[in-house]
């Protein structure tokens, strides 16, 4: 049990960093407001390796110590409600046992965006930026899939070195 | 790699995306006006017809606007990221430009009559 801990502790120290990576070289592929969201490739790691407790103990020190250094008060709210929200679905589709990891990474990228846009609305007090919603979710989707194969490999290589 | 039930759900929400994107592209119609709104308060609207450029003050911050042939675009922000740039032109409605750290969003509105049917 305790030996979860270090891992758990260099886990959220990487997902920072790609976090950081993001913030350094945003990338915007034509919707303003997108990310890869590259963190949640390790969250995804963690959720599967470590159990849904720790992983989330991993996210949760992400999102503060991210808010804290390179972020604002704002940024965090946004990243808090994603991250929580996705990583709530996430964890429950992963118990059900019918999807894989990408299937569970997808539908943690839309929550993600979703659970984004709604505090987005509520922070600027329109509800007409709801229009937004079809392009968020297929976009989480696409990045949710895209880091869910990541997760894939990399939980596929743990394994082999046990 | 993938499940059967992957491909369900994945299907399901590329139905729900791109069909409520098509439903939002067939219900929009060119603008006849802009609106400001900076934390949910009207600041103004503006004709589409008349090209004009327009600072929009905030408690946050500062974003100029644009109206140029009958299209609406932020051309200048002082947030630190500039997403609202990204948004590019808008003139339909249905279509909208947002500035999160300034909470400025710019919607199209469509006649007076329309206005109704899209709020």
């Amino acid at each position: 049990m305790s030996n979860k801990i270090p891992v758990a502790a260099i886990l959220a120290s990487l997902a920072l960093i790609f976090s950081y990576v993001e913030f350094l070289f945003p990338l915007s592929l034509g919707i303003p407001g997108i990310k890869p969201g590259l963190a949640n490739i390790v969250i995804v790691v963690a959720l599967y390796r470590l159990g849904a407790r720790t992983a989330l103990m991993v996210n949760l020190t992400r999102i503060l110590l991210a808010a804290a250094l390179f972020g604002s008060v704002f940024s965090g709210l946004y990243s808090l409600a994603g991250g929580l929200v996705s990583f709530a679905v996430m964890a429950a589709l992963r118990k059900t046992d019918l999807f894989s990891t990408a299937g569970v990474s997808m539908a943690g990228g839309v929550f993600h965006n979703l659970a984004q846009l709604t505090v987005a609305a509520l922070i600027v007090e329109s509800a007409q930026i709801l229009y937004y919603f079809p392009l968020l979710l297929l976009a989480g989707m696409a990045a949710g899939v895209l880091n869910g194969v990541l997760a894939t490999w990399i939980l596929r290589a743990l394994r082999d070195v046990g | 790699m993938f499940q059967k039930a992957d491909i369900v759900l994945g299907i399901i929400l590329l139905a729900l995306g791109f069909g409520i994107l098509a439903l939002l592209q067939s219900l929009s119609v060119p603008g006849y006006s802009v609106a400001v709104t900076v934390d949910g308060a009207l600041q103004g609207v503006y004709d589409l017809s008349e090209n004009r450029i327009v600072q929009i003050e905030s408690a946050n911050g500062h974003n100029t606007m644009e109206i140029r042939d009958g299209q609406v675009s932020m051309i200048e922000a002082d947030c630190p990221n500039g997403d609202c740039m990204d948004f590019g032109s808008i003139r339909q409605t249905n279509q909208v430009v947002v500035c999160l750290p300034n909470k400025v969003v710019l919607t199209i509105r469509g006649s007076d009559e329309l206005d109704s049917i899209s709020y």
